[in-house]
């Protein structure tokens, strides 16, 4: 079970969805009982408006942290900031310092799938023992400050 | 307007970029390595992407900077061919 705790940040202009988004995570089982949730938003929108939310939202990126568990084994050691943009290829969720981005259908397939990436990118480039070039080398200092290992 | 589609950047990356591929995961992921065996970078292609799928500026700006490239320009002119495999690895592999 991930123990992935999604918070919306006050500076989100869209994030009047958020609470229903959370409750979709609950309901996936990505925040188990000791994950924890912050959020600082307001009730949901009436369905009804749901057009202008995503007439709204094409036209500006939201942005979450990701913080808590990744997985069984990998933890983040401090929140990540993501994006979430549209574009015209689908939703991306992009992190920046890891040169991180995910695909998703909506907003949590694509933070999801951004989650699974770092945990992938973890297993290549730290735990496989690949030599590294000077900025993938970076990249490793960067992740082991980044997710910490339950090992 | 910077432009590419999904099939010219499979190609370089399979051709001239001679990634691995891992198609295993819920998207597929190209690991560049160079002739001495170090991963240089790793970037990633949505199966939902189909053939010709075009791929805006924003999304080729990610992509560059997982293939550690400096420029966009440098992304397309790897894609279109001026930029060779070799000078590639010049980029990737400079200290900054």
């Amino acid at each position: 079970m991930k123990n992935l705790a999604v918070a919306p940040t006050s500076d989100s202009r869209l994030a009047l969805r958020q609470p229903e988004v959370v409750s979709y995570i609950y309901d996936q089982s990505y925040v188990p009982v000791k994950g924890s949730v912050q959020s600082t938003v307001m009730p949901c929108l009436d369905p009804s408006e749901g057009q202008i939310e995503r007439e709204a939202t094409e036209a500006a990126n939201e942005v979450y942290y990701l913080y808590g568990r990744l997985n069984d084994d990998l933890t983040l050691v401090r929140p990540l900031r993501v994006t979430l943009s549209w574009t015209p290829t689908g939703l991306v969720a992009d992190q920046e310092e890891l040169s991180m981005f995910a695909f998703g259908d909506d907003r949590i397939d694509a933070l999801v799938n951004l989650v699974e990436r770092i945990i992938e990118d973890y297993d290549l480039i730290v735990r496989r023992g690949h030599r590294l070039s000077p900025r993938m080398q970076r990249h490793r200092e960067f992740l082991l400050k980044a997710v910490r290992s339950c090992d | 307007m910077t432009s590419l589609n999904s099939s010219e950047l499979e190609q370089a990356l399979l051709h001239k970029l001679r990634c691995r591929v891992d198609e295993k995961k819920k998207d597929i992921r190209y690991e560049v390595f160079a002739d001495d065996g170090r991963l240089v970078a790793r970037t990633w292609m949505s199966h939902s992407w189909r053939q010709n799928t075009p791929l805006g500026a924003g999304m080729l700006s990610k992509i560059k900077r997982q293939l550690q490239l400096t420029s966009l320009q440098d992304l397309v002119d790897l894609v279109k061919c001026p930029l060779t495999r070799e000078r590639y690895f010049e980029i990737a592999l400079a200290e900054d």
